[in-house]
């Protein structure tokens, strides 16, 4: 009964909150549609003034114009209509008369708009539009206000002026009551739709009341269930700090027994460690000094069990020891005057053997009785090893060489008796500081942290001092070694050395002297003896002369050899690096050495295995002097066969290619165990070669090493009875540039054969007029002679400085002289020096150097002085005669280009 | 919780105990005629308002209303085709002329309106608008939006009328001013063809042209025009034969 009562008074009250609930969403309702107008209204404020602004900004009297009515019409009677309603929804929003208001003034603007666009149709819709908007309200009776003014401004203004209101002249009723039935007719389906929404709000607001009634009820009932748990945690949590509690008490309980625990096990363990330990533990009685107790290192060490110890007293294992004596050494511990005794006494062992012990005794209780506990420590070993440290401390001492240590700040910490002498000789001692030189290489040793050594040099004795860095404790150790002896030694050798040297020296000016003395008059000898031979008739005179000539030729040849020898054993020899035509040098060992092939019978040719470089970067002179001799041995010891030269490029592509030649006989070949002495001085195959052939022993020694001066090797291939292959490699240069031929194709050989051909004229230096500058009487016969005899004028004068003033006196005649030959080596002025006067005196001829120094370094001194050339004594006269043309044929045409003087040059050496 | 919560709780303790409390309290029950008399007051002030506020948009209505519904300047209009008028007549078929301001805003109903009828009576009448051209603005000046709109309208020739020496000959004041002549020059209709200034739609005037075009006679030979005056000198009148204001 009371739940039916209940239950009803419920529904009452949802029903009536349903209505305030209705009520507000309502007001709210309104609210809002008020704003939304206030809005809508301002803006459609706006959207007239500038409707008029737009369409009807003036009007116009002839040509005189104002502001059009429109536009006052639209901002003052536009901004009456919409500030009042506006000024009402924000002052009063919600309230009946605002939106009657607001619903009137929006059809009054509907009015004004159609009055402003000339009664348009298409802002007919403007009232339609607005009895929409005005629906929002949700009230029927703001649609009827608005639709009362539209009717009344129907009636009113279409009675009056029907024609601004339906376009009409006449205003027909019935076009009122049309245009009044299709406002109502829209007003019919807007009330309509009002009563249902209004429905609507109502049942929501229903709704709405149940759910919160029923939110209420379930959260009461929750609140009560959370209240009863609240209640039944509080008293959980309180009966949880109790037992926290206890559980607390009984942990920290758990743990002082488990500290006492651990302590006892620690003391457990400790008591058994010293049991364990082997120092010798004792513990005796304090009365009857009768062993209580022994650890087990104790027992151990000394021998006897624990019970035989428990029979005995410490004076029992000491021997020597008497009770008496004993009682008096522990007597300061029994009167308290001493905590504990240190001493250091002998044990016996059981087996009767003595060890030095040192005691540690003191006075302790063992539960409730004193006791005497002694740690005995076996100092067997540590005095065992004190000897041995005593012993090896004696270790430097012992050394005959000075050994030192100073700090880093150079105080001498100890110096060993050897060191005396060198102290001595310092001034100092030990505990001082060292001298500043020995302190300053301390120094250096510990910063580099590295040994450093110096020498130092008594008045009596040398030393070299080795300082060592410890640079751990920062001291330094030095070791002295005495030298004195060696450097006797070496002194000795210095001066043997400087001897050698000076001996060396002199035997290669000597060389030097001997070159140029046995030249000058072998060119007289020889000079002369060409002439001879031209002039001879006599079969036997003809022998003798020739005879004269190749003897005097053979000793010109072995002093060159032995002068390259000498050189490249003083490592003076020096190489050039010109450019130089390979195909033009091999032609012309070809053309010289064909003709002693051909005396021999032996086919001689030449081989190109792949293309090769048009020029290499070498020197020709030495190339064609390795080449000349290694082809001129395998010409001389191959009876039958044939010589071959085959030349192929090495390593095209890599950075360093070689040019190999290859130089095969047929000769009788050479054992394996001859090759390698081949290349040695003086040595030929067997001294039956020499017998048989000849030759100085000197040539292959020479080409070897000159071949390495080239950047290459000589190697050897031979098989006994079939021949040899001698493969001469050298160094090209860098070819990436360089065009690779099969062949000589270049014109050099040309020029060498059209000088040739040329110089074969009978007088080929005609009406020449030539100043030759000789010192040596017989030279100057001699060459005036060849000179003469070629058709030339010539002037001689006896050294550099006549050879200046005479053609610097013919260049002021204005008839200089066509050519000066020069030599070199004269007293007053020598030929360099007489060569640089006259090119800075301007003379513009050649000038031919003609010196007896044979070496390739002196010609080059030749070039650097101002010669155009370079001729060796002894004087060829064929040679001379050519190399004169040539300059005089090539001055009176263009001065040769520097490619043709290369080749000249390696021609004229041979 | 929630403010409809606390509302619901005590709604419910309220009728629970409604009969046995009594609601009451002196101060309260003072309380109660004071707003009364305070909402009357402010109920008041607001109806006057609002009064006040529908007379003053009701003047301005008004107001409004007479300026869009008072014609132009009317005038004793030639009865024949002027002799000395430099527009030539169309002897084969009548002559409607209208003459328009070129900036008049009222006047784009009149081109609206003739386009109408041009297209309701196509081929049956030679149209011409004049539009005044002043010697006091650049040369442009006429050559507005209602010239191109004329200018669209077929069957419709636009003239410049050089400082209105055509509307003086044919005696037209207002802007909108329409003139029908027969084939021989005789006048047969006069006015607008406007219902008020700048309203589009039926009007007298278009229909009596278009009965004149399409059946040769009309009841109404003559309407007021709605526009603005035309040359600007003494030609406003508010009605036909009454006074003119000023310029």
């Amino acid at each position: 009964m009371s739940s039916t009562i209940e239950s009803a008074s419920k529904n009452q009250v949802v029903s009536q909150r349903a209505k305030e609930l209705f009520h507000e969403n309502r007001t709210d309702l309104f609210k809002r549609t008020d704003r939304l107008f206030a809005c809508l209204m301002v803006i459609q404020w706006l959207a007239c003034i500038f409707t008029a602004i737009w369409f009807s900004p003036r009007t116009w009297i002839g040509t005189y114009s104002e502001t059009h009515l429109h536009i006052w019409a639209a901002v003052l009677l536009g901004g009456l209509i919409t500030l009042f309603p506006v000024c009402l929804a924000w002052l009063r929003p919600g309230s009946v008369l605002t939106r009657q208001v607001i619903a009137v003034s929006q059809m009054l603007m509907s009015s004004l708009l159609i009055h402003l666009s000339g009664g348009r149709i298409e802002t007919h819709f403007h009232i339609f539009g607005s009895l929409a908007f005005l629906a929002f309200y949700r009230d029927w009776r703001v649609l009827a206000s608005a639709t009362s003014v539209v009717v009344m401004d129907h009636v009113v203004f279409g009675l009056t002026d029907p024609q601004a209101i339906f376009g009409t002249l006449t205003a027909s009723p019935w076009r009122v009551l049309e245009h009044s039935a299709w406002v109502v007719f829209e007003d019919l389906f807007l009330i309509i739709a009002i009563h249902q929404s209004l429905r609507e709000m109502k049942a929501v607001a229903q709704q709405q009341a149940a759910l919160e009634a029923t939110n209420e009820t379930v959260e009461s009932q929750v609140k009560s269930r959370t209240r009863d748990l609240q209640l039944a945690n509080e008293m959980i949590a309180e009966k949880n700090r109790l037992l926290q509690k206890q559980a607390e008490v009984l942990k920290k309980q758990a743990n002082e027994f488990a500290e006492m625990n651990h302590k006892a096990e620690q003391l457990s363990a400790f008591g058994k460690i010293l049991d364990r330990s082997h120092n010798e533990i004792y513990i005796f009685d304090l009365e009857t000094l009768k062993f209580v107790h022994a650890n087990r290192g104790a027992r151990s060490n000394i021998g006897y069990s624990m019970e035989e110890l428990q029979e005995l007293t410490p004076v029992d294992i000491k021997p020597g020891q008497t009770q008496k004596s004993f009682e008096e050494l522990i007597a300061p511990l029994l009167e308290k005057t001493h905590e504990s005794l240190e001493f250091k006494t002998v044990h016996r062992r059981k087996d009767g053997t003595d060890y030095p012990v040192q005691v540690h005794l003191e006075t302790s209780v063992l539960g409730d009785k004193p006791v005497f506990v002694a740690i005995i420590l076996d100092i067997t070993e540590q005095q065992r090893s004190s000897k041995e440290i005593e012993r090896l401390s004696r270790f430097p001492d012992e050394d005959n060489n000075p050994v030192m240590r100073a700090s880093a700040e150079g105080t001498l910490l100890y110096a060993n008796s050897s060191s005396n002498r060198l102290l001595s000789y310092w001034g100092i001692q030990v505990g001082k500081a060292l001298p500043e030189e020995i302190y300053a290489t301390c120094q250096e040793a510990l910063n580099s942290e590295e040994s450093v050594a110096i020498e130092l040099d008594t008045e009596e004795q040398c030393y070299s001092l080795i300082t060592t860095p410890i640079v751990k404790e920062n001291y330094v150790n030095l070791y002295g070694t005495d030298i004195t002896s060696r450097k006797q030694a070496e002194r000795d050798l210095l001066q043997a050395k400087e001897a050698a040297e000076g001996a060396n020296r002199a035997k290669s000016e000597f060389l030097a002297n001997m070159s140029h003395e046995i030249r000058t008059p072998m060119t007289a000898i020889l000079g002369f003896n060409d002439i001879i031979l031209d002039n001879a008739t006599h079969p036997g005179d003809v022998d003798a002369a020739l005879t004269i000539k190749e003897n005097g030729e053979y000793l010109i040849k072995l002093i060159n050899n032995i002068l390259d020898l000498s050189k490249i054993e003083a490592e003076k020899l020096v190489v050039e690096q010109v450019n130089c035509s390979p195909h033009a040098l091999i032609d012309n060992v070809y053309s010289l050495m064909k003709v002693r092939a051909a005396a021999k019978g032996l086919p001689f040719e030449v081989h190109f295995d792949g293309p090769i470089p048009e020029t290499i970067c070498s020197d020709p002179t030495r190339l064609r002097q390795i080449l000349i001799n290694v082809v001129g041995n395998a010409i001389k010891f191959t009876e039958t066969g044939s010589v071959q030269i085959v030349t192929r490029l090495l390593n095209a592509e890599d950075q360093h290619p070689k040019l190999q030649l290859d130089v095969i006989d047929t000769a009788m070949g050479i054992s394996e165990d001859k090759i390698e002495s081949l290349f040695l001085p003086f040595m030929q195959d067997d001294n039956s070669v020499t017998r048989k052939f000849g030759g100085t022993g000197l040539g292959l020694t020479i080409s070897k090493r000159l071949a390495e001066l080239l950047g290459g090797e000589i190697s050897v291939k031979s098989t006994v009875g079939k021949g040899s292959t001698f493969s001469i490699t050298i160094g090209t240069g860098p070819i990436h540039n360089i065009r690779l031929l099969e062949k000589n194709t270049t014109h050099e050989l040309e020029t060498v054969s059209e000088v040739m051909e040329n110089n074969q004229a009978e007088f080929p230096l005609q009406n020449q007029h030539i100043l030759l500058t000789e010192d040596g009487p017989d030279n100057q016969r001699l060459i005036s002679f060849l000179l003469k005899k070629a058709g030339a004028i010539v002037t001689v004068a006896d050294n550099g400085q006549i050879s200046f003033e005479t053609a610097t006196a013919a260049m002021k005649e204005g008839s200089p002289f066509d050519a000066i030959l020069m030599d070199m080596q004269m007293p007053v002025l020598d030929g360099y020096g007489a060569t640089q006067l006259l090119r800075d005196a301007d003379y513009q001829g050649p000038i031919i150097a003609l010196t007896a120094h044979a070496m390739s370094g002196d010609r080059q001194k030749c070039l650097d002085a101002g010669c155009d050339d370079y001729l060796t004594k002894p004087v060829d006269r064929r040679k001379l005669v050519e190399v004169v043309a040539s300059y005089l044929k090539v001055s009176n045409r263009v001065k040769p280009p520097k490619i043709s003087k290369q080749v000249k040059d390696d021609s004229k050496q041979s | 919780m929630t403010k409809q919560a606390v509302w619901i709780t005590h709604r419910l303790f309220t009728v629970n105990t409604m009969n046995s409390q009594q609601i009451a309290g002196s101060d309260e029950a003072l309380q109660v005629p004071l707003q009364q008399h305070k909402h009357t007051k402010r109920w008041l002030g607001l109806t006057i308002l609002t009064v006040i506020w529908i007379c003053l948009v009701g003047i301005g209505m008004s107001s409004l209303w007479k300026y869009q519904t008072t014609p132009g300047e009317t005038t004793e209009t030639p009865k024949t085709w002027p002799a000395d008028s430099m527009v030539q007549q169309n002897p084969n078929r009548p002559t409607l002329m209208m003459f328009a301001h070129p900036h008049c805003p009222c006047t784009q109903a009149s081109i609206s309106e003739l386009a109408l009828l041009m297209e309701h009576c196509s081929g049956q009448v030679d149209a011409r608008v004049l539009f005044l051209k002043s010697s006091k603005f650049s040369t442009e000046w006429e050559r507005t939006d209602l010239w191109s709109s004329a200018t669209a309208i077929p069957g419709v020739t636009v003239i410049g009328d050089q400082d209105g020496s055509e509307a003086v000959r044919f005696r037209a004041t207002t802007s909108g001013d329409v003139l029908l002549f027969d084939s021989n020059g005789q006048l047969l209709f006069h006015g607008g063809i406007t219902g008020s200034r700048g309203h589009t739609g039926e009007n007298a005037g278009r229909s009596a042209i278009e009965s004149i075009l399409i059946s040769g006679k009309a009841e109404t030979k003559q309407t007021f025009v709605f526009g603005c005056p035309l040359l600007g000198q003494n030609d406003a009148c508010s009605k036909e034969n009454q006074e003119c204001r000023q310029q």
